[in-house]
Parts: structure tokens; C-alpha cells; sequence
């Protein structure tokens, strides 16, 4: 009788011992993650399991939200088993996942899922940064009127007048096909009155400027953050026909904060250079402060020095508008005011 | 069968020689050289060859209850080289290094007197030491305690790995932050022990891993390793640094499913050019060594730079305005008769966005500069009116600068185009400054303005307060006509205890010779956000 129980007891104990090893390999599931993984690219994970393991299912989801999706892994031979996560899933920032036998997690978990990073191609991650930074609207129609008077000169005892005012209207497109960033099409009419340089009259004062300019730019950026903005310009000026070009080299966002210089060349209407500083530290509240010389609206009159700030605030879909004042004064002791606004649409 | 019969012998022969012998306790009382001497000598039976242990007395923390409890850790042993009546001496070669004054020592006595006559004793279970009531215990508290049970009379690396395997795959234990405390005791006791720090770590263990390539800045990169074979291994750390850091810091990575290992590089680590990592484990034993990479040769992830754009984030503090009016009276001390008025007015506001880097700050701003004057001894009549100049600017300014061994040092300057009476005219300004712009600084510049004139300044900044700018400084200009030079002592105070406004308050003293000098202040506002 005792001799039947310990054999018994021993086989129970065997039986118990097996089962428990056989559970244990089971549960062994080996898997290393993959890295550098490219977005838009079928990912293939792979498990190493014993063949007794039981299903084993991949889920997954972009990382930090959303729902888990399930994926059955298949065989792959002996020990393997494969899971391909299609390319629509695979995307930056990343794909969280783990792996689970029936029910049991086996790598990672549902609480702590393993975050796999996902990298784009340099130019896709870009392109990415600028959606974000565009908020998606990747079109711009804009406008901006600018009043500037020099102040009232005196010539023969006479007071004179000084000042022309500029319109801009202009349509841009995102191309974002790097390094060109952005085209830009527009349109200036930019008239005034000062004093003349030629008249035998005195005093007298000439119109100065153009009706009717059209202007073609290319928006390049070889680096991020990096612009250069490039403007050839086809205007019908006092004198006749004539060409004009406009270049700024800006670091930063145009719209935000950044720093620039540039130029504008006018043909016979005028030159200028500029230095601009803006911030966009306070939220939809982009601000900037700039210094210019320039001698417009007459490339023959004394060379003055333009100083404004504009403020602008971003309203609801896209929209934004915004206002200039400033100083400018071609000698000392006679100065003018300069002012503007400017609205654009962004979709 | 075989086997059991050979056990049961071993078992015998043991049993045997363990009546025959005494264990003998001593003191080590001094290490010279590579040798020790100990508190035992032929009058306990210490002869030359007796083996010897070395252990030391630690005093650790229950886990549970916290109760101060003494244990011992072995050292190593060695053997008796030269044994006298009260003493001996033993060579102990590198162990030297680990050996203190104090440690306790064994020796295993073979005594044939005492070899009993009768028959060995039967052998009866001792009783179990009376211990003192423990907590209720749950199966949290059971595994602490059943691991604290495991470590007595081991190493410390054993001990240190013990626990550390607990951390890591218990992380959330309610007994978590006293283990972590207890660690920290155990790992400072084996730093005293290691005389020789920086002892090579040798490949102990080995993980499979596919390192990233590389990684965004910023960003944190988790990280998995797949022990090749658990059972070798106890606990596991990560070491990182930034590359180019002298030291790694470490975290003890989570142990799930028994052969995962898994951590995450923080965010603030991974930054250009890159991070470095390798990984140490822990035996169960205590033995620790490498398992992937090493120090000198670790795992590399590049990181790209952040694009320029970036650095013109909207960061908080970054920019600031200031406002400011000056008024410099050349003259008011001037007793002389007739007119000798020489003063000027100054106004201006600037606009200032800083950032990381090699460039340190951009400005535009906007100023006016008029006076009168200018000559320390000319008499103004109505004929002879006082010299007139004023000059209406906008400026660009930036400023350069890094750190020479921990002092800050930059230079800047600014591009001034205005017009004066006669027009157009430009003007310029540079400076070199030693110390950080809001603190301690020393400021040396030059300007010049067209019509205007010329000043050289030498600034001190201090910060003596959290709120308060501080500004001396001393310098030499012809201001405002560019006519006779001066002398200009000046002061400047800034508190900042507005929130993201501060008030600017300035004094000034400045004369053309001793009997024509005055006195001067101003005003000003700034806003930071």
C-alpha cells in the first residue's frame, strides 16, 4: 500500500514538474525590437517562440494615443513567428506595441507598451514641422497698405510735401518641394509726391512711383529656418518701363520670431535696405521692429531712414490682420509719420 | 544509488572533522605593506599554514522593520606565513587593499587533544534562536524577507545584486524607498572596500539589442535588451551620458517577462551630437560586469541638431524692451559768468531677442540723440549761439559670445543709420564684455555718431540682489557736437521686481574741465517676456 502511494505521489509530482516546464518555455517569447524604423514602410516584427506557444498576437497603436489594433503573428518556420505592421500605420512619432500569448502579455504590456520611434527622410520630417507650423493651410492671399510722409520740407519759403503711399497684394502657394519653399505672385502700386530734383518751377514737387508693378518671388531655404526670398519686378514708372528685384535673407519664421535683411531695388522709383527683428514669443501676437534706409519714392532724392514696429494678431481660420507706425525723416529736423495695415488669409 | 552512498560517506567524514576542529577568533591590528597582523598566535594554535578568513561587521537596516541588525561580510582569506606566541602574520597580496584594521578574523584549529573518545554524538537539529516578533506577514514583506534572509554572510555584491533584481522587477514595492536606502548603504560600503576604483569590468553577460542609429534631439529613446541567458543575470544597469560628458549616469533598467530588460534614455541627455550607453549586470552572485558595450567603447546614437528654426522657438524670457530718456547737463556747476550751456538729451528704445548659441542676442531699436554745447570754455553770445547737433537712428545690434574655462565672454556692436541736420549718415558702436550680461560683468565700449561725437565707456555690472542690476561705469566722450572731450562718471539701477517689468534709474556726473562739470539722470522702463 505504501510502496503504490509513493509511486503515486512520484508520478504526480513528475507530471506536475513537466507541465509546469512545458508552461514555462511557453511562455518564453523572445523578441527584439527592430530599430530606425522609416515611416511609410511595412514594419516586420519577429518572435521567437516554441512551437506549443500559444497564439500570439501584436498590438499596436500610434504612439501615446489611441486604441490598441491586433495582429495575429504567423509562423515562419520552426521558432519564428511575424507580424507585419502595414505602412499606413508605420508614422512618426512613433508606434507603441506589445506582444501577448492568449491573453498574457509576453513583451511589454498594455501599461508600459513599447514605444518604437519612427524617423521620416529629412525632407518628410520637415515637410512635417512645416504642416505643423502652417497649421496645414499651405495658401496665402495678402495685403498691405503703407502710408509714409517724410514731413514738409521747405524750399523757396514754400512748404513742400514728401510722401507716398505702397499697396501690396499678393498670392503665395507652399510648395515645400525643398529648398524651394514657397511662390509667390503679387502686385504693387506704389505712388507719391516730392520735391522735384529737375523743374525749373521752384518750388515744385514731381509724382513719383508706378500705377501698376507685378512681381514674381521664389521663397528658398536651404537650410530650415534659413530663407532666402527672391523677387524680380516688372513695373510702368514715370520714365517708362522698368525692372525692379527685392531680396531678403531671414532666419527664423516670417510670422514669428526671426531676423532679417534685405533690399528692394526700384529702378527709377527707388532703393532701400532693411534690418527687421521680430518675435513671436508673445501667442498670436507676432511683433517686429525695423530700421531701413531708403530714398523711395524717387531714386534722385536724399537718402532718409525709415523706423516702424508692427503688430499683427492672429484671428480665427487662417486669418490675420495687422498695423505699422513709425518715423520717417530724410533730414534731422522735418520727420513723418509712417503707418499701415495689413491683412492676410491663410488656407 | 552510487550517489547517495557517496553522499552519505561525505556527509560522515564532514560530521567527523567538524568535532575535531575549533574556530578560533582574532583581530586584524595591522597591515604593513602587503602583509597583516592579527590577534592570534600559537596560544590559540595558530601555527604557520593555518588558514585564515577575514571578514568585516556591518550594521544594516531590517528591510521590514528597520531595526538596526549587525551582520558580517567576507573579505577573503589567506594564510598564516609566521605565527609567535601571541600574534602572527599573514601575507595577503592585493587583498591588502580591501583589508582594515579591526576586521575580524577565523582560523579553523585542528585540535587532536580534543578529539572526543566516545562516539560522535548523535546529531540533533540545533533550537532555533528566540527571535524577536516579526510584522504580519503579507507576500510582499515574505519575499523581502526571504531575500534579506538569503544575503546573510554574503558579499556585497551579492547583497547589492539581490536587491537590485527586486527593484527591478518589483519597482512599485511598498518596501521600495527603504531597499533603495539600504543600497545606497551597501554601495558606499563596497566604494570603502574598492581601494582600487575603476577596476575593469569585464563581459559577464551578454543581450541581444539593436541599437538606433540615431534620434531626435530631445526626445527620449526607450530602450530593450534581451537577456541571452536570465539566469546569469540578477539586475542590470543602463549608463548614459551625452557625448562628450566625462561621467555616465545609470538607471536600473525594469526586468519583465524574465528576459526582457528595458529603460529609456531621458529627453535631456539625448542632444547633439549624441548619447552613449552600455549596460552592466549583476550576477546572482554579486559579480558584476558587462553585458553590452563599455564604457570606453559604448553604444553610439547620433542626434541630429535641431533645425535653426528652432532656436527661434517661442521660448519665454527671450525677449525684452526697453525704454529709456537721459538727460546730461555739462555745466551746471559752472559758476563762471556769461553762458557756458553744454548739455544733451538722449531717448531711445531697444528691442532685444537673445538665444542659445555662438549669437547671444539680436536688437533693433530707435534712438535720438540732440545737445548743445560741447565746449568747456567757449562763451555763447547772441552772436555766438551754443553749437547745435541731434542725429535720429534706428540701429541693429547683435552680440557673439561663448565661455572661456567657465567665464562668460562676448563681443558685440551695433550698426547705427540715421539722419542728421545734414542728412544721412550712419554711426557705429562696439563693445567686449567679460561675465554674463545679468550678473557680474565688465563692459568695454566705443561709439560713434555722426555729428555727434565720440564715447569711450568702461561698465561694471553686479547683480547684488535677485532684483537688482547694478551699473558703474566710467568714461570719456566729446559729446554732443564732437567738441571739447569730457569726463562721465555714471550709475545705473535696475530693479526687476515688477514681474516682467523693470525700472531704470540713472545718475551721472560729467565735466570738460574743473570748472565746467554737471550732473545728469534718467529713466527707463523695461519689459521682459
Amino acid at each position: 500500500m505504501t510502496h503504490r502511494l509513493v509511486t503515486l505521489a512520484a508520478l504526480v509530482v513528475a507530471t506536475a514538474i513537466g507541465a509546469r516546464a512545458r508552461a514555462a518555455e511557453a511562455a518564453v517569447v523572445r523578441h527584439v525590437p527592430p530599430a530606425d524604423v522609416t515611416a511609410g514602410e511595412p514594419l516586420e516584427l519577429v518572435a521567437e517562440a516554441p512551437p506549443a506557444t500559444p497564439t500570439l498576437t501584436l498590438h499596436y497603436r500610434s504612439a501615446g494615443s489611441g486604441a490598441f489594433q491586433s495582429l495575429e503573428l504567423v509562423r515562419r518556420g520552426e521558432r519564428q513567428w511575424i507580424a507585419v505592421v502595414p505602412a499606413s500605420a508605420v508614422a512618426p512619432p512613433g508606434i507603441d506595441y506589445y506582444l501577448a500569448a492568449g491573453d498574457e502579455p509576453v513583451f511589454a504590456s498594455a501599461a508600459w507598451p513599447h514605444t518604437m520611434p519612427v524617423t521620416a527622410t529629412v525632407h518628410e520630417e520637415r515637410r512635417g514641422r512645416d504642416l505643423v507650423r502652417s497649421r496645414g493651410r499651405r495658401s496665402q492671399i495678402h495685403t498691405s497698405f503703407d502710408w509714409v510722409t517724410y514731413g514738409s520740407p521747405t524750399q523757396g519759403g514754400a512748404r513742400l510735401v514728401d510722401r507716398y503711399y505702397r499697396i501690396d497684394a499678393d498670392f503665395a502657394y507652399r510648395l515645400w518641394a525643398y529648398p524651394l519653399e514657397e511662390l509667390r505672385v503679387g502686385y504693387t502700386r506704389l505712388l507719391g509726391e516730392t520735391p522735384s530734383e529737375t523743374c525749373t518751377q521752384d518750388p515744385c514737387t514731381d509724382d513719383a512711383g508706378f500705377k501698376v508693378a507685378g512681381w514674381f518671388e521664389l521663397g528658398l531655404a536651404p537650410l530650415e529656418g534659413v530663407r532666402l526670398d527672391g523677387r524680380v519686378m516688372v513695373m510702368a514708372t514715370q520714365s517708362g518701363f522698368q525692372p525692379g528685384a527685392r531680396g531678403e535673407v531671414r532666419l527664423g519664421v516670417r510670422e514669428a520670431s526671426h531676423v532679417a535683411l534685405g533690399f528692394e531695388y526700384l529702378a527709377d522709383v527707388g532703393s532701400s535696405g532693411f534690418f527687421r527683428l521680430g518675435w513671436g514669443t508673445v501667442p498670436d501676437l507676432p511683433m517686429s521692429a525695423t530700421v531701413e534706409i531708403t530714398n523711395l519714392p524717387d531714386a534722385g532724392r536724399d537718402t532718409g531712414v525709415r523706423l516702424y514696429y508692427d503688430i499683427a494678431r492672429a484671428l480665427a481660420h487662417g486669418v490675420r490682420i495687422g498695423v505699422r507706425v513709425g518715423y520717417a525723416a530724410r533730414r534731422q529736423e522735418i520727420a513723418g509719420f509712417t503707418g499701415g495695415a495689413s491683412a492676410s488669409v491663410d488656407f | 544509488m552510487r550517489i547517495l552512498v557517496a553522499l552519505v560517506a561525505v556527509a560522515a567524514l564532514t560530521a567527523s572533522a567538524a568535532a575535531e576542529d575549533e574556530i578560533v577568533h582574532g583581530t586584524v591590528v595591522k597591515i604593513e605593506h602587503q602583509e597583516v597582523y592579527l590577534s592570534l598566535g600559537a596560544r590559540q594554535g595558530v601555527t604557520d599554514g593555518t588558514q585564515i578568513r577575514i571578514k568585516r561587521t556591518i550594521r544594516l537596516r531590517h528591510p521590514i522593520t528597520r531595526a538596526q541588525v549587525t551582520d558580517w561580510i567576507p573579505i577573503g582569506s589567506a594564510t598564516v606565513t609566521q605565527a609567535g606566541e601571541v600574534m602572527s602574520r599573514a601575507v595577503l597580496g592585493e587583498l591588502a587593499d580591501e583589508v582594515r584594521v579591526g576586521d575580524r578574523v577565523e582560523a579553523l584549529i585542528d585540535r587532536p587533544d580534543a578529539r572526543p573518545t566516545e562516539p560522535p554524538p548523535v546529531f540533533v537539529p540545533e533550537r532555533p534562536a528566540e527571535r524577536p516578533p516579526e510584522p504580519p506577514r503579507d507576500p510582499l514583506a515574505a519575499e523581502v524577507l526571504g531575500i534579506f534572509a538569503s544575503h546573510t554572510g554574503t558579499s556585497l555584491d551579492a547583497r547589492i545584486a539581490g536587491w537590485e533584481r527586486y527593484l527591478s522587477t518589483r519597482p512599485d514595492s511598498p518596501f521600495g524607498d527603504a531597499i533603495r536606502r539600504d543600497l545606497d548603504t551597501l554601495r558606499g560600503l563596497r566604494d570603502q572596500l574598492r581601494a582600487t576604483p575603476g577596476r575593469g569590468l569585464q563581459q559577464v553577460a551578454t543581450v541581444s539589442h539593436t541599437p538606433h542609429r540615431r534620434a531626435e534631439s530631445g526626445r527620449p529613446v526607450p530602450l530593450v535588451f534581451v537577456l541571452d541567458d536570465p539566469a546569469q543575470v540578477a539586475s542590470a544597469y543602463l549608463h548614459y551620458r551625452p557625448r562628450g560628458a566625462r561621467t555616465y549616469r545609470r538607471l536600473l533598467l525594469s526586468r519583465e517577462h524574465d528576459i526582457y530588460l528595458r529603460g529609456m534614455l531621458p529627453a535631456d541627455v539625448v542632444r547633439p551630437p549624441g548619447v552613449d550607453y552600455f549596460v552592466e549586470v549583476s550576477s546572482p552572485s554579486g559579480r558584476s560586469g558587462l553585458a553590452l558595450a563599455s564604457p570606453a567603447e559604448p553604444v553610439e546614437i547620433e542626434v541630429r541638431s535641431p533645425p535653426l528654426i528652432d532656436r527661434f522657438g517661442p521660448t519665454s524670457g527671450r525677449s525684452s524692451v526697453k525704454l529709456g530718456v537721459e538727460y546730461l547737463d555739462f555745466a551746471t556747476f559752472d559758476t563762471r559768468d556769461a553762458d557756458h550751456t553744454d548739455r544733451m538729451y538722449a531717448a531711445n528704445v531697444d528691442f532685444v531677442y537673445r538665444l542659445d548659441g555662438v549669437v547671444q542676442s539680436i536688437g533693433v531699436g530707435y534712438g535720438v540723440m540732440a545737445g548743445r554745447g560741447g565746449l568747456a570754455d567757449q562763451v555763447w553770445t547772441m552772436d555766438l549761439p551754443p553749437d547745435r547737433a541731434a542725429f535720429h537712428y534706428g540701429y541693429a545690434d547683435t552680440e557673439l559670445g561663448g565661455t572661456v574655462d567657465g567665464v562668460a565672454l562676448s563681443v558685440g556692436g551695433k550698426l547705427m543709420a540715421g539722419v542728421d541736420r545734414e542728412g544721412f549718415g550712419l554711426g557705429g558702436e562696439g563693445r567686449f564684455r567679460i561675465g554674463r550680461r545679468d550678473a557680474t560683468n565688465l563692459l568695454v565700449s566705443a561709439t560713434q555718431l555722426r555729428s555727434i561725437g565720440r564715447m569711450a565707456d568702461v561698465r561694471f555690472g553686479a547683480r547684488p540682489a535677485r532684483e537688482l542690476l547694478v551699473g558703474l561705469s566710467v568714461g570719456a566722450t566729446d559729446f554732443p557736437t564732437g567738441g571739447d572731450i569730457g569726463v562721465k562718471l555714471g550709475t545705473e539701477l535696475e530693479w526687476l521686481g515688477f514681474g516682467n517689468t523693470s525700472m531704470i534709474l540713472r545718475g551721472s556726473w560729467q565735466g570738460r574741465s574743473i570748472a565746467h562739470g554737471g550732473v545728469g539722470g534718467g529713466l527707463g522702463l523695461g519689459f521682459y517676456w
